[in-house]
């Protein structure tokens, strides 16, 4: 019995256990900034100024999406999170391993759901970043469809051993910055 | 080579006398053949209508990529690829230019 209390114990450990990460040296610049800013979530509290605002977004650099903070401080709440979204202050994040952890690193770790590349349907309400940018680079830029903003994506699968390469559209369900995405088709 | 290629416009001209249409299936190697240029713009809700009927014919309408079998999905990438061509060079025409 009290083998089993011990094992879930441990399990509970497990499962409540945030991802964390490390600010990272790389420096964000347009140049090196393939795709995003997006996927805005953002957590503000108030302080001695007004408002402390922390933004954690998605950036595709080099050939995958990546993690990313800013945080600015402001009179009120929606200019400190408007600076905060300042690339310029931002850190790309960097996956770190328990063991690396020594007391002088800035860590940054979080229990809300990590975003993801994963495969998807017609019809899912998703974050941009949870579908991979198109193979051609030519087709990489947003284009207008209906009003709204929208984006080819890929998404690699494997079948009888074969890999697939699937394409879709994905489309901003609204114009503000925290808006999600809509798969409208996949073929 | 470029003789291969078929003027997915005038195919669907071609039968516009202000009646009923009924278009005749493709053929696997007519679909990978297809081309488009912008003056197909004006017409493209006929054009999406007539590359949907190709997809009815072929049995892959609405139907979700991982459920066709190798060559069904080749035909409907080729059907859907264009529609949204059409789409996004009639919407955005300075996309592609530098």
């Amino acid at each position: 019995m009290k083998k089993i209390a011990t094992l879930g114990l441990c399990l509970l450990a497990l499962n409540a256990s945030a991802d964390c990460y490390l600010h990272s040296n790389i420096r964000m610049t347009r140049q090196n900034i393939v795709a995003g800013p997006t996927d805005f979530r953002r957590i503000a509290t108030p302080d001695a100024s007004g408002s402390h605002c922390v933004v954690s977004y998605r950036v595709y650099i080099g050939n995958s999406w990546r993690n990313a903070e800013g945080s600015a401080s402001a009179k009120t709440e929606s200019e400190a999170c408007m600076r905060a979204r300042d690339i310029g202050r931002g850190h790309v994040l960097a996956e770190v391993e328990p063991t690396q952890v020594s007391a002088d690193m800035q860590m940054v770790c979080s229990d809300a759901p990590e975003i993801q590349i994963h495969p998807v349907r017609v019809g899912d309400v998703i974050w941009e970043s949870e579908t991979d940018l198109h193979t051609m680079p030519a087709e990489r830029p947003y284009f207008a469809y209906k009003g709204t903003r929208c984006r080819y994506f890929t998404e690699q699968a494997s079948r009888d051993n074969n890999l697939i390469t699937y394409q879709g559209v994905i489309c901003k369900i609204d114009s503000t910055p925290d808006s999600k995405w809509s798969v409208v088709d996949k073929f | 080579m470029k003789s291969l290629v078929v003027a997915l416009l005038a195919l669907v001209m071609a039968g516009a006398n202000g009646q009923m249409l009924v278009y005749p299936k493709l053929t696997y190697q007519q679909l990978m053949n297809l081309n488009y240029g912008p003056e197909s713009c004006p017409y493209i809700d006929r054009i999406v209508n007539y590359l949907e009927t190709q997809q009815i014919y072929w049995n892959v309408f609405n139907v979700p990529p991982e459920m066709l079998n190798n060559s069904d999905r080749l035909v409907n990438l080729r059907i859907r690829a264009i529609i949204w061509g059409l789409r996004v060079d009639c919407s955005n025409p300075d996309r592609y230019k530098k």
